[in-house]
């Protein structure tokens, strides 16, 4: 029997149970992921690199309190963060574990604006979500300990509050591609394609300038309709499937680390609720596997009467007033999400450039920046002298640093702090700050005789950043042969 | 599940084609470009450099010998030009630090072993200790000093050995050979052999390196000249082209951080010095040829980025890659050759040694440095964009 209020429909609806196998699994290849990144971390010398190697650290704006640990405090957390993503894939402590999941790894990702990336960003969030999810209802050591904890369903809400939290990652990485550099010249695309030219098979075609921009469309249309596509029953197959192939193509091409497999792992939430079940007996029709189940006891299938049965047992329902502000924190949320990368359209201007709102706003890998900035530092007698970035910045900081302009006021900041300290008093820093956007010629970033020392850090519009350069980016063509190659092979041949 | 295994296979099936279109692109292919151009750069700038070095260093052993032998005026002056030649073409050979004369290690270059700075270490340059291993005769035995570390044993300490005049030592009062008295208790023509001595040691340390590292790059030696030109393809420390021109490109930084901001900028006063000047900060304290340096650096830049001297006609550089890449890169290409050019000619337009220069009228000096740094703005931004390069010890991290 329906209700006849329509907020009571929607909130039977939102807590219609469905089955907690995709939930569970989500927990465990979430786990898993985050181990193998801390691994490859570490394998890849990260820590001392990007947390050891230099003194001074990029803060987030409102968090310069937050101090980096000392250096074997880096690699304890490291190990923390190992150890809470074990417990979180094998689901023991799990209450426990992705609530201090979600600290320290934000904290270590709040350590170095540097070391921002979009993709550890969203597993803050999908950490911060998790926190508030009983995702160790099943497959855990937890429920396998406390039997009073098994459940064989959770509220639909929940998936579909992941799903949102994936959704929203695609919907605005496709919405940021929406600009004429990605969809009229392929670029940075065609930069970044046209140098990975060895690539067997296909590499001889990347260097064709309409490749790059059949490949920007690619992207964004994958990037906006894939989340519809995933969420149509009939499609969702097939897009998985295109999902697939784009974040392995991508994750090929790209350095961008974890960003593929956490994609196309947590993008499984959008399959119905009970597919590892589906899974698991086609496996065994398949002949893998034995006989047995891997379900738990009492987790039921998707058939109407394990759900009914669920439904019955009930699933997780809670107070009227924890209720009511559990629906109210939700929705904040979702609001927060959707209007956070939004707020770059306020600043106006051409957010690649001014960079104000472009972190947390899921722009991903929409432009290639390269700059040169020097500091002239002015001492209250006069004396001027000039200041590389090197002296305080590691290379890869540096590089970071001069496409994006807080980070230079941060630095103009930190060199007047430094020579206060010194003894020099209260000095004056400008930035020269030439930078190429997406292959233009370098442009100035920030306004040259502004005083970078008097102006504070914060989110207003920033009067000291100049407009963006004006025009395409360059066009790229592909390599025509001149009559130098011809002799350089027969150099090659006298070689062998 | 078979619905998923279906889409797998159709979306496999529709990028058949993009495989099947490999040979009609062929030749004309970004790879084989940058292929083409980094052999270029191997066979006409790296190679004849370090021959030349190699040559130039063997006539640095015969000098310092005759003159360690004789202590003849005549023969230190001929030592000394015989070091300057040698330290003119490493120069150059300073801007090819890929390869065997890059440097291992987490932030090092793909078959890096060090050996640059087994050749001429600075900025880690040493007098003091240069002076504690004359006094101990450590030269007199080749391991010893082999086993020495790299301030006491490279063309910077021989440029101490061969120019530093008078018979002090650049220690503190309190260093062990000073308090002890044992550098006074030398007399001065001691202390003028063990120099000599030293020197002639130092530089068959010096023609030794010199010799591995050209036979490191060779094609009758170990061939590095193919893992660079094949980079991508039979390469064994290269597994891209553009990883190959990667390294290429870090090495050229050489001319931002220290050709400009550590050779030019601090001694002129621009970078890092708050007074007027900081000459103390120039590269060659003792030959006075920090001009001469710079000069050389921005020739080997030349060399590398047009992939071998300029008149010779299968040259092929880094900026023909650019001008390949169509009218917009080309502008970068001739742009950069265009700073480069006056950078070089901005350098030669200072009267005198930069030593001279500093102390009269560093304006020249500056003007040097700001030409320099036109170039390297352009290198590390538009360049790079193009060209989809890392600065050094930036490339290997994450993205998104």
């Amino acid at each position: 029997m329906t209700h006849p209020n329509p907020a009571h429909r929607a909130w039977s609806w939102l807590n219609r149970p469905f089955d907690v196998a995709s939930l569970a699994v989500f927990r465990i290849l979430f786990g898993v992921l985050m181990m193998g990144a801390v691994v490859r971390y570490v394998q890849m010398g990260w820590i001392e690199r990007f947390y050891l190697q230099h003194d001074f650290h990029f803060s987030y704006w409102g968090f310069d309190w937050l101090q980096p640990p000392p250096g074997w405090g880096v690699y304890a957390l490291f190990a923390v963060v190992f150890v809470l993503a074990f417990c979180i894939a094998v689901g023991l402590f799990y209450r426990f574990a992705i609530v201090a999941f979600f600290l320290v790894f934000t904290y270590v990702e709040l350590i170095d604006v540097t070391n921002y990336l979009n993709h550890y960003y969203q597993v803050s969030l999908l950490a911060l979500l998790m926190s508030f999810l009983p995702l160790h209802r099943a497959w855990s050591v937890d429920a396998m300990r406390r039997p009073a904890l098994r459940r064989s369903s959770l509220p639909a809400w929940m998936t579909y509050l992941l799903r949102f939290q994936v959704g929203v990652v695609y919907f605005y990485a496709g919405l940021a591609k929406a600009g004429p550099d990605w969809l009229l010249h392929g670029q940075p695309l065609g930069m970044w394609l046209a140098a990975r030219t060895d690539t067997p098979v296909i590499g001889a075609l990347l260097d064709f300038p309409w490749v790059a921009v059949a490949m920007s469309w690619a992207g964004f249309l994958h990037d906006l309709l894939i989340v519809p596509a995933l969420l149509w029953r009939r499609s969702r197959p097939f897009a998985y499937a295109v999902l697939v192939v784009f974040h392995a193509a991508t994750g090929y091409f790209f350095n961008i680390g974890i960003f593929p497999f956490l994609m196309t792992t947590t993008a499984l939430v959008f399959f119905s609720p009970g597919w590892p079940r589906k899974v698991w007996s086609w496996g065994r029709r398949m002949g893998l596997g034995s006989e047995g189940s891997i379900l738990p006891e009492g987790a039921p299938s998707d058939s109407p009467r394990d759900l009914a049965d669920a439904r019955s047992r009930g699933s997780l329902r809670s107070r009227d007033g924890v209720r009511g502000f559990g629906v109210v924190a939700v929705a904040a949320y979702c609001v927060v999400q959707l209007l956070v990368p939004l707020r770059a359209h306020a600043y106006g201007g051409d957010v690649l450039w001014h960079e104000q709102g472009m972190r947390w706003s899921w722009r991903v890998m929409v432009r290639e920046k390269q700059g040169s900035v020097t500091y002239h530092v002015r001492l209250p007698d006069g004396r001027e002298t000039q200041i590389s970035p090197c002296k305080y910045l590691t290379q890869r900081q540096e590089r970071e640093m001069a496409g994006q302009p807080d980070l230079v006021l941060q630095l103009a900041h930190h060199i007047a702090d430094d020579f206060r300290a010194r003894g020099h008093g209260d000095v004056e820093v400008r930035a020269e700050a030439l930078v190429s956007l997406n292959g233009r010629p370098p442009a100035p970033m920030v306004d040259p005789s502004v005083d970078l020392a008097r102006v504070p850090d914060g989110l207003a519009k920033a009067g000291w950043i100049l407009p963006a350069p004006e025009g395409p980016p360059p066009r790229l063509h592909k390599p025509s042969g001149r009559p130098g190659r011809r002799v350089v092979a027969e150099a090659h041949e006298v070689d062998e | 599940m078979q619905r998923i295994a279906a889409a797998s296979l159709v979306t496999c099936l529709a990028l058949m084609p993009m495989a099947c279109s490999d040979g009609e692109a062929g030749e004309d292919a970004n790879a084989p470009a940058r292929r083409a151009v980094l052999a270029s750069i191997g066979q006409n700038a790296v190679l004849p450099t370090y021959r030349d070095f190699e040559t130039a260093t063997g006539e640095l052993v015969a000098a310092t010998s005759a003159y360690a032998a004789s202590l003849d005026p005549e023969d230190l002056t001929a030592a000394r030009d015989a070091w300057a030649a040698a330290i003119d073409i490493w120069q150059r050979a300073e801007l090819m630090q890929f390869g065997p004369a890059g440097s291992t290690g987490a932030v090092g270059t793909p078959g890096g072993r060090d050996l640059r700075d087994h050749i001429y270490s600075w900025p880690n340059a040493n007098p003091c200790r240069v002076d504690q291993e004359t006094f101990e005769r450590t030269y007199e035995d080749p391991t010893l000093l082999q086993a020495e570390t790299v301030d006491a044993k490279g063309l910077d300490a021989l440029e101490y050995l061969l120019f530093h005049e008078g018979s002090d030592n650049a220690c503190p009062s309190l260093s062990t050979i000073n308090e002890s008295g044992n550098w006074d208790a030398l007399s001065a023509e001691q202390k003028l052999q063990r120099r000599a001595d030293y020197a002639e040691a130092a530089s068959g340390l010096v023609h030794g390196r010199a010799q591995e590292l050209l036979g490191a790059w060779e094609p009758e030696g170990e061939n590095f000249l193919h893992e660079l030109s094949e980079a991508g393809l039979e390469s064994t420390v290269y597994g891209t082209s553009q990883e190959a021109l990667n390294a290429v490109s870090d090495a050229l930084f050489y001319v931002d951080t220290d050709t400009k901001d550590m050779k030019i900028g601090e001694p002129a006063g621009i970078v890092d010095c708050l007074n007027d000047v900081c000459p103390a900060a120039l590269e060659s304290d003792f030959a006075r040829r920090s001009k001469e340096h710079v000069l050389n650096n921005l020739h080997g830049f030349a060399l590398v980025f047009r992939g071998g001297p300029g008149d010779e006609p299968t040259s092929e550089g880094i900026d023909d890659l650019l001008t390949d890449l169509g009218p917009d890169a080309a502008t970068l290409a001739t742009q950069m050759n265009t700073e480069l050019d006056e950078a070089i000619a901005a350098v030669e337009a200072v009267d005198g040694t930069f030593y001279d220069a500093l102390t009269t009228d560093p304006t020249p000096v500056r003007t040097a440095h700001e030409a320099i740094r036109d170039l390297t703005t352009l290198y590390k931004s538009q360049f790079l964009a193009l060209l989809d390069l890392s600065p050094p010890a930036s490339a290997p991290a994450d993205n998104d």
